[in-house]
């Protein structure tokens, strides 16, 4: 027996009510994945939405990165310059060369402002009597004022002397054009750079003359019971050492000599000394 | 009147050399270990009744005999300390030989010998260890709390003079 139409779309319906019963679920599921889909192919194709999402774990890397460089490259890169300057010295000389011209350029630099400063300096006392004099001296001497004004700003000036007793340290005396520190100190330093010296090179009979320090030289003079350290400044040449050689020695003979058995108070240089040079032009 | 008077300080290496002479100096103490290279020069003035006495301290580098320091360290010297550290032995083994050597090298010249870093130990300890040196020190002394440093340094000047 055939239905009846209206069986057909009594059945139709219940099948209809049954499908979306048994499958509403499962397409809401396909449509929001579709959807989640769409957005995410957005997401990835669209460059400032990709920017968005992915820049902050770029920059929680580099930052970790920054921070931990050291640790993660230092070794390797110290082994790529190692080998880099052992199988291209020349090249990397090539390209340090210009750095440390530079360094050296800018050394100079500094140097001639100070120069030009001081020398700048004495040119405004040009109209006093010292610049009459150099004018006169430049005259007589041939050379220029200015090279004359350059010879004065970098002439050698004693700037301390003392005497002290070999061995102990003690400061028999000393003079100074400016306030040092601990006086005693100093030669007590002194005395053991040259101990030190002569034990390194273990020379008996030779000594140690010249202790420079940048435009400082201090200029050591042995006798048999102490010596003589005479601190300058300013660029000195083989003839102001000669005088200061020549000064030291008449400071000796007619001070120390005749002084040291005549009293003995333990400075007894000090003031000596102080009379002696401080009436030298040097 | 003040009177210099170079004043050498001799002992194995990290005995407390410096530690003495920072504490005399500037009253100060602290536990890190700084090796001494080669010299150190510190000044103190001591008032005596009589004079003032301007010590030059020499704090030499550390060495296991004194025959190893420089000559010209040890030259002109006009007192000497000789430190020991208690707590090593091997520092104050030889003790005798050496100060009979120091005193053949420098005649005259008044010597103290000195154990220091008493702090580490309790009386008892301190009088087992005293009796095993090879001579009886002047002083057990502590640059750590200070104890009997100045003293020790005073009556050197004392016996300089």
């Amino acid at each position: 027996m055939d239905p009846t139409e209206e069986e057909t779309v009594a059945t139709e319906k219940t099948f209809e009510q049954l499908r979306k019963l048994l499958l509403e679920e499962e397409q809401r599921d396909h449509q929001q994945l579709s959807r989640q889909v769409v957005e995410l192919r957005e997401d990835i194709n669209t460059r400032h939405r990709l920017q968005k999402k992915v820049d902050p774990i770029i920059d929680d890397k580099l930052s970790y990165v920054r921070e931990h460089f050291p640790e993660l490259f230092g070794p390797a890169l110290t082994q790529a310059i190692k080998r880099q300057i052992r199988e291209s010295r020349d090249e990397v000389i090539d390209a340090l060369y210009p750095i440390m011209g530079k360094l050296v350029r800018k050394y100079i630099i500094v140097e001639l402002s100070a120069l030009s400063e001081k020398i700048d300096q004495q040119l405004e006392q040009a109209f006093s009597w010292e610049m009459w004099v150099r004018r006169l001296k430049s005259w007589v001497t041939g050379r220029s004022l200015g090279e004359e004004i350059v010879v004065q700003a970098m002439e050698p000036t004693i700037q301390e002397v003392f005497v002290i007793k070999q061995h102990s340290s003690v400061l028999l005396g000393s003079y100074s054009r400016q306030n040092i520190m601990d006086r005693d100190m100093i030669a007590g330093m002194m005395t053991a750079i040259r101990g030190f010296a002569k034990e390194a090179f273990a020379k008996e009979h030779q000594d140690l003359q010249t202790i420079e320090y940048e435009t400082y030289k201090i200029l050591l003079k042995k006798f048999q019971t102490f010596y003589v350290a005479v601190t300058v400044s300013g660029a000195m040449n083989e003839a102001f050492k000669q005088k200061i050689d020549d000064l030291v020695l008449d400071f000796v003979h007619k001070v120390v000599n005749t002084t040291s058995s005549t009293t003995s108070a333990e400075d007894y240089l000090s003031e000596p000394l102080r009379q002696y040079f401080s009436q030298t032009n040097l | 009147m003040t009177v210099s008077k170079k004043v050498i300080l001799l002992g194995h290496y990290g005995v407390g050399k410096s530690s003495l002479t920072r504490r005399f100096v500037y009253q100060k103490f602290s536990n890190q270990y700084n090796t001494t290279i080669g010299v150190n020069i510190e000044k103190k003035v001591v008032a005596l009744p009589t004079c003032e006495i301007s010590m030059i301290i020499w704090d030499i580098a550390g060495e296991t005999s004194h025959q190893k320091v420089p000559q010209s360290y040890k030259l002109g010297a006009h007192g000497v300390i000789y430190v020991v550290d208690l707590t090593r032995p091997n520092t104050y083994q030889k003790l005798d030989t050496e100060i009979l050597n120091l005193q053949k090298s420098l005649p005259d010249v008044p010597m103290l010998v000195i154990g220091n870093k008493k702090d580490l130990f309790t009386e008892k300890e301190r009088t087992d260890i005293v009796k095993q040196l090879p001579l009886e020190p002047f002083a057990l002394s502590s640059a750590k709390t200070g104890e009997n440093v100045d003293a020790i340094f005073t009556e050197l000047a004392k016996r300089m003079v």
